[in-house]
């Protein structure tokens, strides 16, 4: 496996926790944005988050296909961190959708 | 062979007799009242630490039988108010920061560089500087709760309760320093796992080989680092609030109350799974053995680890959830609590699995673990139940919550860490605890629990508060209560029960041997207890049950010097020999750090200018300890 594909999985094994820290924050100040807007971004920015933490765990899935040893082992955990976060990431834009941000 | 060992002689020049006492001379403590206090074997360290933390799970739990005999009958008199506060802070204070964390933190200490196959755990002085600091943190507490000085606040010490408008005299700058005390010692603490297993793990022990108890204390090492300076700022902050009259949670001066809590919390949520993480480990490293066949699902529970460590991050607002946040951004905070379902779910499966395609023998070890599953799943749905906003908003403060933070502590740590110390206490102690009397523990416990706690969730929906000193008759909590109170009697007994077992069979128990239980990680390939230098050779490992391969006869790595304390340095994914690194020797330099740390820090408690001059003799301490001896440190 070249280094670049190496680092592809990496940064796959990353992504989704990075995006779900990253949600996590602007779910505290997005509903002070999204009330009274149509622009719904506590909906939109959890999903495309969770579509990035896909792709991040499809990248991790493939660069740990054939590889063996401590190198493998971590990539399929981050290609399972991804689903696990996948999951938090649209909870969270299903609260999103069920609410306008106004709610107090 | 000459006696006389010479500069730079290896191990493998020497049979195994002279290399025992070639080892014996360089690793171990020095006997008498100077060794004691000088140690950096992380053996002697970690039992101090153990039996520290069980003294302050018996004080506490003293605490909690006199809460329960003053809440036994309505309009009871048995305490004051202003002693009933004292004690239900002292009680939740000793109990998560004098008990929970040290004493998972100190199982760690004690096992972690024999499950790796090192010979002490990196930053030897560090660590025993930790301990003294934790020491020094508990008789702060206790100490001043003895003279009626105790902290009243909650383990919690919310503002503007602790603030200085309605936290007059000094209870809350003790409980304030206290937290310093026992975060800084935490972290050193942790700080040493991480290096410790990252770098100093026995050739081929690669990422996925490493035990499971060892991943959970890396996962949980990670989560302290991360965690625990939010409370060490908070705390900091509330003193200069106290103290020098910066206004950091004043309202009226364009502070926050909030942010005590964001603080807090955002500590206090991932605590539940430092607490709850090295149980996790304890169990997948205990149950192999009883069931006779390796863990099922070695990769998702590592998955699930590291989920949950992070998870954790994510949830503590839901602690939060009645101050007025926005509904929606509470909701985000209920996701990551519904979310955090899905690795613990897997662990209880991967668990179950391994029960179910193994060979289970019923011993006190295994029991615990059967305990921890109904107490542990129970707490865990009623925490699903709390993270909804709704019902969270009806049973906030409510004995729901302490049933549920009961059942999850208890039972998700509790019990595995009492499974966890009979199935240690052979490698600790070189003897046996008994079998007959543990089954009695286990099984008093578990009942008792069960009785003293589950009727608290009734009290709960029935309104019943948290932290009220009595209740009036006709609310009708008397019965509950007194049922209650009488359980927690049982309950007390069988802690009892447990601690006559420990301390009878560490002298008269049945002698172990080296691995009593036939289990397969390195801890069990040495003595009982392990000489001071952990491992006459250093392991080689193979797979993640090194014991179960090969007929249980491991390779060896050599060429280490007996000369002067040496381990071997890896590689962090493959755990491939990097270098051979010096070890440090005894000093009593980390004690004077520490008292000279515990006069600043109690000096601040009565001035500020006490950091000023404090700093001189922390300063003094630390030049000491980090004197160059004029060894050469590592060699590659």
């Amino acid at each position: 496996m070249t280094a670049p594909r190496l680092w592809m999985g990496v940064c796959g094994l990353l992504a989704a926790p990075v995006l779900w820290i990253a949600s996590v924050q602007l779910g505290q100040v997005l509903p002070y944005a999204d009330c009274g807007h149509a622009w719904r971004g506590s909906f939109w920015l959890p999903c495309l988050a969770a579509i990035l933490a896909v792709a991040g765990g499809w990248l991790a899935w493939r660069s740990a296909a054939g590889r063996r040893g401590a190198a493998g082992f971590v990539l399929r955990v981050g290609a399972g961190l991804a689903v696990v976060f996948t999951l938090a990431l649209l909870l969270q834009g299903l609260a999103g959708w069920m609410l306008t941000g106004c709610e107090r | 062979m000459s006696a006389r060992i010479q500069d730079d002689q290896r191990d493998t020049d020497l049979a195994d007799a002279p290399l025992d006492a070639a080892l014996r001379r360089v690793w171990d403590t020095p006997r008498g009242v100077w060794g004691a206090l000088a140690t950096v074997d992380h053996k002697v360290i970690g039992r101090r630490y153990i039996a520290t933390a069980f003294v302050f799970l018996a004080f506490g739990g003293v605490l909690a039988l006199l809460m329960r005999w003053q809440l036994a009958r309505p309009e009871s008199r048995v305490l004051t108010p202003d002693l009933y506060n004292q004690i239900f802070t002292v009680h939740g204070t000793s109990m998560m920061f004098l008990f929970a964390v040290p004493v998972m933190e100190a199982m760690a200490v004690y096992l972690v560089p024999l499950m790796v196959g090192t010979r002490n755990i990196a930053f030897p002085r560090l660590n025993a500087f930790s301990y003294w600091m934790y020491l020094v943190g508990g008789i702060l507490l206790w100490g001043a709760f003895l003279v009626d000085m105790g902290p009243d606040i909650g383990w919690f010490a919310y503002v503007p309760l602790a603030g200085p408008q309605y936290g007059a005299g000094k209870r809350v700058d003790i409980w304030a320093q206290m937290i310093t005390f026992t975060e800084i010692s935490a972290l050193a603490v942790a700080v040493e796992i991480v290096v410790t297993v990252l770098k100093q793990r026995a050739p081929g022990m690669s990422l996925d080989r490493i035990p499971l108890f060892v991943w959970a204390m890396l996962v949980t090492s990670f989560i302290i680092i991360m965690a625990m300076p939010a409370v060490m700022v908070a705390s900091t902050a509330l003193i200069l609030d106290r103290l020098v009259g910066t206004h950091f949670f004043n309202p009226a001066e364009g502070g926050d109350v909030l942010l005590w809590q964001h603080l807090f919390w955002f500590f206090g949520h991932p605590e539940v799974y430092i607490i709850f993480l090295p149980a996790v480990g304890m169990i997948s490293s205990i149950l192999p053995t009883f069931v006779r066949r390796p863990i099922f699902g070695y990769l998702p529970l590592v998955l699930a680890m590291v989920s949950v460590g992070i998870l954790s991050f994510g949830l503590w607002v839901h602690h939060m959830f009645t101050t007025g946040l926005p509904r929606l951004g509470e909701s985000f905070f209920t996701a990551s609590s519904m979310a955090i379902a899905l690795p613990s779910g897997i662990q209880i499966f991967c668990w179950l699995a391994t029960i179910w395609y193994g060979r289970p023998v019923y011993r006190t070890p295994f029991l615990f673990i059967l305990a921890f599953f109904f107490t542990f799943i129970m707490g865990g749905m009623t925490g699903v139940m709390v993270a909804s906003v709704p019902l969270d908003t009806q049973l906030h403060d409510s004995y729901f919550v302490v049933a549920h933070f009961h059942y999850v502590l208890v039972g998700g740590a509790v019990f595995p860490l009492l499974g966890g110390v009979y199935y240690w206490f052979p490698k600790f102690t070189g003897r046996m605890m008994s079998e007959r009397v543990g089954k009695w523990v286990a099984g008093l416990l578990f009942a008792a629990f069960n009785f003293t706690f589950f009727p608290m969730h009734v009290l709960g929906l029935l309104g019943m508060p948290r932290r009220v000193y009595t209740y009036q008759l006709d609310m009708g909590w008397g019965g509950l209560n007194l049922f209650v109170s009488l359980s927690a009697v049982v309950l007390a007994a069988g802690f009892l029960l447990f601690f006559y077992d420990a301390v009878r069979s560490a002298r008269h128990g049945e002698p172990a041997g080296d691995n009593p239980w036939g289990a397969a990680t390195l801890e069990w390939a040495t003595a009982s207890p392990p000489p001071s230098y952990n491992f006459a050779r250093l392991p080689v490992v193979r797979s993640a049950n090194p014991l179960w391969e090969d007929d249980g006869v491991l390779p060896v790595a050599g060429g280490l010097r007996v000369d002067r304390r040496e381990l071997l340095v890896t590689t962090v994914g493959g755990a491939l020999p990097e270098a051979r690194e010096s070890s440090p020797r005894p000093t009593i330099w980390p004690l004077w750090s520490a008292l000279a740390t515990t006069a600043l820090l109690l000096g601040s408690i009565l001035t500020p200018w006490a950091v000023v001059w404090g700093a001189v003799p922390v300063t003094i301490a630390l030049i000491g300890w980090f004197w160059p001896g004029g060894r050469k440190e590592e060699e590659s």
